[in-house]
């Protein structure tokens, strides 16, 4: 009789909770829980999505043992020679080129909360640095900056359940039932309650399809669009008056910047209809609650912060926020990216995004973990690392935790050759990747199902995750292994277990002071703010219309729109935009080892292309095509889809094989330095021997997989062919 | 209606005002086509419950045999809908069938995979595309036919036979896997649509109209 674990899912930031069914030390199922958020379903990761913990070397080798790079091959160690070797190598590098020449990471996947504050906490007081990011970077980094400026908090404000009672739901860049399926539900049961959908996406999507309205904008033209609508809202009077007098600041400022923004001259930078802007602003206006969704389609762009303080002034102009089933909703990708974010994993901030430039707070800090002088200035920001290394020489070590930048990363070649130029790389994970191939030191750790925890949901959502098998192999969990590079570089720490990390970090976070264990325990989660040990949590923000802003009014913003950075010419005459799958996760270490998950697609992956594109290069749905960019060139199947305008095209970057981030440009947000993922330039080539590229595919794939340790076995069975 | 037709779609009994009372119509899952997000969890449900029943594995993280569901999520036009076999009253697969294959056991249309010869008549013949014809898995293994081999290396080719949905028949707890997985709940189980007044067959079909 199998028993079992109740945990939260490690895949998208829905925080679905389920049971793991665990026989004889393994696990041999899953069953959904009935969490706040997921209310008894799961999606298909939800459910197959576990295989991963047995190993089976489908696509990569889980990490047993530690490794050491001597004369330049890697070869297994003990604990302690890996332990001391970091410890030493990282010390000598600080003490030669200063603290801030060393880089970390925070892991916003299975390590959770407790992982990520023992690393934040590690790279400010052991080795002195704000030099502290993750992958929140290249996704939701824009959400961050943009939605603190505008709100004063970068999170969802609403709660994912309220997203099902809200009169109307405006959906800008964001393909739920992909990214999010738990999430997409929501929105189909929203419009069975009556709701109206309202979508802004180049693609047809499968929200766009059940929508009451499809605003098909030119990629890189969200800005003008945005500022279209704040047009609308203002010249047509539909705002709401009172509200904005009462609860915003910067009106004048804002009238001024949206004057030019007529929905005529939207339109020709759109290519959304004058009617279309003016008719979505009346109906968004007019709902008794409405609540704006957006996800990478806003982030992923070099103007990514502008628009998402400019959607948070739409919320802030119609009076959608402070109240239930309204708001702004950033819909965090990773499971715990949320939660790295709370964890203080950023340059710029403590656990509980207390500023690291406040004297009282760094003052703080220093007393509660006995360090003479914490750091004073920002940190790098993870984005900024390869040019850091190769322009600025300025980075000697990097940390990676729990990440994979070659693979999740835009510009892989120039990341790869930047590693490579680094005198020392520590790859803390639990799957061999890419990334691990330019180590000096692999350190592995136990997997989601092997520890226990805290993530956090993408609506603020603290949730415990728990321990459900015994790991195979000599490794440790991520928090027991920094601690002990810690303690061997002189600065002890030792934690008996996560609960006392987390109190720990609850006793220096006023939001999070009141989320303890046991109400986790009790509540199946706490929402933050949660600043007492008697408040219940918070479903969202704002109530009373108090932003945590330093004038605790919404502040309204709009620019000027620029065009992306790199436009198609005769070379490079396509658009190039990464986009997601449902049966895969990013850089696809843990699907791709699940069976049935990898059986749904697998390599080279795909290439979306419209069907007038297709006839024009001569290519056939699913055949094998070249793709090249100014920096690189792949193999990926094609998809001829109408869903797709001429000229764009897509692509998901999970694939080791059609590695789209070969091509990605690395141009960055000038603010939240998130890199312009979904738009850039590309040339498609038709190859004529069909035959001979699926030859080149598979053996490239079994290359790759050599590489990552799989065993010959392994690589020569019936199932992997 | 020519006489070929007409035999396709005879009935399958002559029964009178009595037995139509008791008779146990067909049962088939109906997707609301509309709603489906296209995520697939079905698909993995289905082969998962098929997979324990066959002995394969505990279920479907652990097993080594292709992923092959007796439902499949297909585009049709704009939207995305499952589709399996609706059990159809006059079940033209049966009739199609030269060896007896397929049967009807409490409105369910089953297929006898040992008696099945992999003919694909029942493929053609189906008017929804909701069979194939798979090989046959035997705990982990694909079950192979000494008879019949590959004319270059006299490998043994794999057993076929016809494989569709069965209402999850093997496993019997009520609900379809399908049902029970679909995060947007948009498969429902429709039971005795034929034998009921014509409200109720409404209300089965169109519950939210």
């Amino acid at each position: 009789m199998a028993d079992k674990v109740l945990t939260v899912c490690p895949y998208c930031g829905s925080g679905c909770q389920l049971h793991l069914l665990v026989d004889k030390g393994q696990v041999i199922g899953a069953e959904p829980a009935d969490g706040r958020t997921n209310e008894g379903t799961l999606c298909l990761k939800g459910h197959y999505g576990w295989d991963f913990l047995n190993d089976p070397q489908i696509l990569t080798a889980r990490l047993r043992k530690p490794m050491i790079r001597k004369n330049g091959v890697m070869e297994e160690v003990e604990w302690e020679e890996a332990i001391q070797y970091t410890a030493e190598r990282l010390s000598a590098i600080k003490e030669k080129y200063g603290p801030d020449s060393i880089m970390g990471t925070g892991s916003a996947r299975g390590p959770g909360n407790e992982a990520n504050y023992v690393m934040q906490k590690f790279m400010r007081a052991v080795i002195g640095t704000n030099n502290i990011d993750h992958c929140a970077r290249v996704c939701h980094g824009p959400s961050v900056a943009g939605l603190t400026y505008s709100l004063g908090d970068g999170a969802m404000s609403n709660s994912i359940p309220e997203i099902e009672h809200s009169d109307l739901l405006f959906v800008f860049g964001y393909n739920a039932p992909e990214t999010h399926p738990i999430v997409a539900r929501r929105i189909v049961a929203a419009k069975q309650r009556g709701a109206k959908i309202i979508v802004c996406d180049p693609r047809m999507t499968e929200t766009g399809r059940i929508s009451d309205m499809w605003l098909p904008l030119k990629g890189g033209s969200n800005m003008a669009l945005v500022n279209a609508f704040g047009h609308v809202l203002v010249h047509e009077g539909l705002y709401d008056k009172r509200y904005v007098e009462a609860n915003t600041e910067g009106f004048a400022e804002y009238v001024d910047s949206i004057k030019k923004y007529t929905p005529e001259y939207a339109e020709g930078i759109t290519g959304v209809k004058a009617a279309d802007i003016r008719a979505a602003m009346r109906e968004y206006a007019k709902a008794p609650t409405a609540t704006i969704l957006y996800g990478m389609g806003v982030c992923q762009f070099s103007q990514a912060v502008d628009v998402v303080k400019g959607l948070a002034s739409l919320a802030l102009l119609t009076g959608n926020l402070g109240k239930p089933n309204v708001g702004i909703g950033p819909v965090r990708g990773q499971n715990n990216v949320q939660g790295s974010c709370d964890m203080g994993a950023l340059p710029n901030v403590y656990p509980g995004y207390q500023d690291v430039t406040d004297t009282a707070v760094r003052k703080k800090f220093e007393k509660a973990w006995g360090v003479e002088q914490l750091p004073r200035k920002k940190g790098y920001s993870l984005t900024e690392v390869p040019h850091l290394i190769l322009k600025e020489n300025k980075l000697k070590a990097y940390y990676i935790f729990g990440e994979d930048p070659v693979q999740s990363d835009p510009n892989a070649a120039e990341l790869r050759e930047a590693l490579d130029q680094l005198e020392f790389v520590v790859v803390q994970d639990i799957f061999m990747n890419k990334t691990a191939l330019h180590a000096d030191v692999i350190l592995p750790s136990t997997a989601w199902g092997e520890h226990d925890g805290v993530y956090s949901s993408a609506d603020r959502g603290f949730q415990r995750i728990r321990k459900a098998v015994e790991p195979q192999g000599d490794v440790k969990p991520d928090w027991a292994i920094i601690s002990e590079v810690a303690t061997a570089m002189g600065y002890p720490m030792s934690y008996a277990n996560t609960e006392e990390i987390w109190d720990e970090m609850r006793s220096l976070c006023p939001l999070f002071a009141g989320a303890s264990y046991q109400k986790m325990e009790d509540q199946g989660g706490v929402q933050w703010p949660c600043p007492t040990e008697d408040h219940p949590g918070t479903p969202y923000l704002y109530k009373g219309n108090q932003f945590s802003t330093p004038s605790g009014k919404g502040r309204l913003f709009a620019c000027e729109w620029r065009p992306p950075q790199e436009q198609p010419d005769a070379k490079f005459p396509l658009v190039l935009s990464t986009v997601r799958e449902v049966g895969h996760y990013s850089v696809r270490t843990m699907t791709g080892n699940c069976r049935a998950l990898r059986q749904l697609s697998d390599e080279p992956g795909f290439i979306q292309i419209s069907p007038q594109d297709a006839t024009d290069l001569n290519i056939l749905d699913g055949e094998i095509v070249a793709i090249s960019s100014r920096r690189g060139r792949i193999m990926a199947r094609a998809q001829v889809s109408d869903r797709v305008q001429q000229g764009a095209t897509y692509m998901t970057y999970h694939w080791w094989v059609g590695a789209c981030n070969e091509l990605t440009a690395d141009f960055l947000d000038p603010v939240s330095k998130t890199p312009e993922l979904k738009y850039c330039a590309i040339r498609l080539e038709r190859i004529a021997d069909q035959a001979q590229a699926e030859r080149d595919v598979h053996e490239s794939y079994q290359r790759i997989r050599r590489q990552m340790n799989v065993h010959e076995a392994v690589l020569a069975d019936k199932v992997t062919r | 209606m020519s006489g070929a037709r007409n035999m396709l779609y005879r009935p399958t009994s002559r029964m009178g005002a009595a037995d139509r009372t008791s008779a146990v119509a067909s049962s088939f899952v109906v997707a609301d086509g509309g709603q489906c997000i296209g995520c697939k969890a079905c698909e993995l449900a289905c082969f998962a419950v098929h997979s324990q029943a066959g002995g394969i594995g505990a279920s479907v993280g652990t097993v080594s045999v292709p992923v092959v569901p007796k439902v499949y999520v297909v585009r049709a036009g704009d939207a995305y809908v499952p589709v399996q076999c609706r059990h159809c009253e006059n079940a033209p697969c049966a009739h199609a069938c030269p060896v007896q294959a397929i049967r009807q056991e409490d409105g369910v249309v089953m297929i006898d995979e040992e008696r099945c010869i992999g003919c694909t008549s029942c493929v053609l013949a189906c008017p929804f595309g909701a069979i194939e014809v798979t090989p046959v898995y035997r705990a982990g293994h694909v079950v192979t036919q000494s008879g019949l081999t590959r004319h270059a290396n006299r490998a043994a080719l794999p057993r076929t036979a016809a494989s569709k949905c069965d209402l999850c028949a093997e496993t019997a707890d009520g609900q379809p896997a399908c049902v029970e997985a679909c995060p947007n709940q948009v498969l429902r189980l429709a039971k005795g649509a034929v034998d009921s007044p014509p409200e109720r067959r409404r209300e089965v079909f169109f519950p939210r109209l």
